[in-house]
Order: C-alpha cells, then structure tokens, then sequence
C-alpha cells in the first residue's frame, strides 16, 4: 500500500480546520463538512484502525445530528450548554483525527525530506520535527509520573492545586531536559550539525490517492473562499 | 548572531511543545465562554512554567523568535486565520529583545519574558473578534439561533481582545514567579540550570 506524501497531510489538516472551524454550518456546506469529516476516517481505515475509526464515526454522526436536527426548541441555558458541547466536537474533532493520523503515519525522516523539499529553513525545521516526535513522548512521561506518584501514595485530589503543579511539573522538567540532552547526542550520531546538502533514504511523492485528497483539499478552500464560507470580510 | 546549534534547535522544538500542551489542555476549558477570563489566566499561568526552563537555555538572539514562529505556524495549522502568523513572530522577538536586555541569563527578567511571551495567545481567540466576530457571529445565527448568538455577542466586545490579551499577560507573569520559585528549589540544585 503507496504511503501518503507528508505534505499531502500537512494541507489536509490545514484545510480540515479551517474549514470545520471558520467555515459557515449551513447550506452548502453541510456537504462539505460531511465529505472533509469522513477524509480522517477513510484515512483511518486504509491504515486498518477499525476500532478508533468507528469510535469517531460514531461520534461524530451522534454530534452532527444533534446539532443539526434535535437542538431547535429548548430553553437557552440548556442549548448553550449543549451546544458548547456539541460545537466543541463538530468543530475540533475531524482536525483532532486528522493529525493523530499525521503524527502515527509520518516517521521523522518523512516529515524532514518533505519540509526540505518546500525549502523551509533548517532552523525551523528540525524543531518542527522534533516537536512533532515529542508529543507522544510527553504522553508516556505523564504516565510515569503519574504511576510514581501512585506508588507513593501521593493523590492529587483536595491538596493545594500549586503543590500539585509542582509535583507534575517538575518530574516532567527534568526528564525533558534529561531527553533534550540526549537527543542532541543522538543527532550527532546523524550528523544534523554537518554544514551542507543533506541527502534522503525516505522515499516520498505524489501519488494518485494524493492527487484525488489534493483536489478535494482545493475544492473545499475555492468552496470556502469564493461561496462565502470565509468569516473575514 | 552566533549560529545556533543543533542542541538549542532541539531545545526549541522541546520546549515548544510542553509550552503548546500546557495550554492546550487549558484552552479547552475556555471554549466554554463564560470561563474566558479565569482560562486566560490560566494558560498563561501554566504556559509559563515550561518557558521559564526555557529561558535558561535560550543563550542566543532569535531562540525565543523562532519559538514564536513555531507557535504562530501551530495555531495556524489549526485553523485560524493568518494574522496570528505574524502575532506569534512578535510576540517571539518583543520577549528575545526583552531577554537580550537582561544579557540571557538575568532570572529577574524572567516573569515580564513570560509575561510577554503569552502575547501570541491573541492569535488564539482572533476568530472571536473584530471583523472575524460580525461575520462569524452572524453565520452562526442561521445554524444556531439568537439566543447563543446573543450570549456570544455579550461576552465578546471588541475591548475584550485586549481585556484577554493583558490577562493572559498577567498570567504569564504570576506563573513566571511561580516558576522561579520552582526554579531556584529544583532546577538550582541539581545543577540542571546555573
């Protein structure tokens, strides 16, 4: 199975979220929301993530029609609260989706080949990268200290929320210092300080997939522009 | 401008996302309007915590600029509109020229950098305001109905831009002193920072 170009993904996600959250909920764009909320999910089943992919479908049909449909006659505090709710999904989840579907599918040298490609420059792209390869990472170290504190019995409920903070954070502080130094001398070992063109092992390009999700991604952004979907005047 | 080294890109690209996450857990809550001031505060609050280690190794001129860059670029990526590009550039070189002042390793300074940092939150809430507001408040009258609209509208003047802007600056700049203390109690003494 062809692998998607990263900068395939990188304009996907772009258009999703604006779309889903500038974009009219209205009109003609019911469909184009529907069509840039089942991309992720089409996405997500390619990969054979049958169970995450059902969750949001699920999810998000249960919110659309809500929205949409049940939410006309209720007393105002109650819809606000809903819509709160309702509006906080309809509008972030696809763009969620849509990059944990990046993040998973995307190593490091894909997504490094692809930003050298669109010439941007090295000191933006290797934070970039990095970042993009930390949140994850971040996740586990959460884990851990969260399993630390447990086995010393430190709870976090009804203690003063500033200890709490320090609890958390410090533990975090220090190991992601601890990983910074380490990553820096593991970037040695991969020669990212040499001066001068760097050369790729990661195969990336366009393939017909991308080309149909590129002309999509355009058609919802014309869409978005030129039929009033734009909130800037 | 000395050139940067891979190790202080690295640091960047770190401490950006901790400082990103921190506040995105907050934002969260702070789509629900009326906890808009108290998540301002907020953000900024636990925004700073993360920043403040930064500062420590942030040795050159342009390391807190492209932090800012970074920031602009994500909140981009997520969907809002291209202002808060240039917001986040800002917010980066007013806080590197601040820290240029205090020689890079002044912590006095600390707090106001932090402070001055959660500038590039305004990018954040850009949709809820100005020529964004009329237009997006009237779209969502047709899906939603007035009454939310009118909630909206009551919570969101034009001054509110610049209410939230100095709220999530005051944050930064209470979490700044918060996370000086951390600094000298931790950090200090395990050689981690001088």
């Amino acid at each position: 199975m062809r692998k998607l170009d990263p900068r395939t993904k990188l304009l996907l996600l772009v258009v999703i979220n604006v779309v889903m959250m500038t974009g009219k909920i209205t009109g003609i764009f019911v469909p184009v929301r529907i069509v840039f909320a089942l991309i992720p999910f089409v996405l997500m089943m390619r990969e054979t993530w049958f169970r995450g992919s059902f969750i949001y479908f699920f999810l998000y049909l249960y919110v659309f029609f809500l929205e949409r449909y049940t939410l006309q006659d209720i007393h105002p505090v109650l819809l606000i609260i809903l819509l709160f709710t309702t509006g906080l999904f309809s509008r972030f989840l696809a763009g969620v989706m849509m990059a944990y579907y990046l993040m998973k599918t995307t190593t490091v040298s894909e997504f490094v080949t692809a930003m050298e490609r669109m010439h941007v420059p090295k000191a933006i792209v290797i934070p970039f990268a990095v970042m993009f390869r930390f949140f994850p990472t971040l996740k586990e170290e959460w884990q851990d200290v969260k399993n630390a504190m447990k086995m010393r019995g430190i709870g976090l409920a009804g203690r003063n929320p500033l200890d709490v903070l320090e609890y958390v954070m410090v533990p975090i502080l220090m190991s992601v210092s601890k990983i910074a130094d380490e990553l820096s001398a593991a970037s040695m070992t991969k020669c990212l300080s040499v001066e001068g063109k760097r050369t790729h092992i990661a195969k990336i390009g366009f393939s017909f997939l991308d080309a149909i999700l590129v002309l999509c991604a355009a058609a919802g952004l014309f869409a978005h522009i030129f039929l009033g979907g734009v909130i800037a005047t | 401008m000395k050139k940067y080294e891979v190790k202080d890109l690295i640091n960047i690209g770190i401490y950006t996302a901790l400082h990103f996450l921190c506040i995105f857990i907050v934002a969260m809550i702070g789509f629900i309007p009326q906890t808009f001031a108290f998540a301002g505060i907020l953000e900024g609050f636990l925004g700073a915590i993360p920043f403040m280690i930064f500062l420590t190794k942030a040795k050159k001129f342009g390391m807190i600029t492209i932090m800012g860059v970074l920031l602009g670029l994500i909140t981009f990526l997520m969907g809002r509109p291209w202002p808060c590009l240039v917001i986040g550039l800002a917010a980066g070189l007013i806080t590197d020229l601040v820290w240029m002042k205090a020689d890079f390793k002044k912590i006095k300074y600390g707090p106001l950098c932090c402070g001055l940092m959660m500038l590039w939150l305004a990018g954040m809430g850009l949709p809820l305001f100005f020529g964004y507001r009329d237009s997006y408040l009237a779209n969502l009258e047709e899906g939603y109905g007035k009454e939310y609209v009118e909630v909206i509208r009551s919570l969101t003047p034009d001054w509110m831009f610049f209410g939230s802007i100095i709220i999530g600056v005051i944050g930064g700049f209470l979490g700044g002193l918060f996370a000086k203390r951390i600094l000298r109690k931790h950090f200090a003494k395990a050689n981690l920072v001088e």
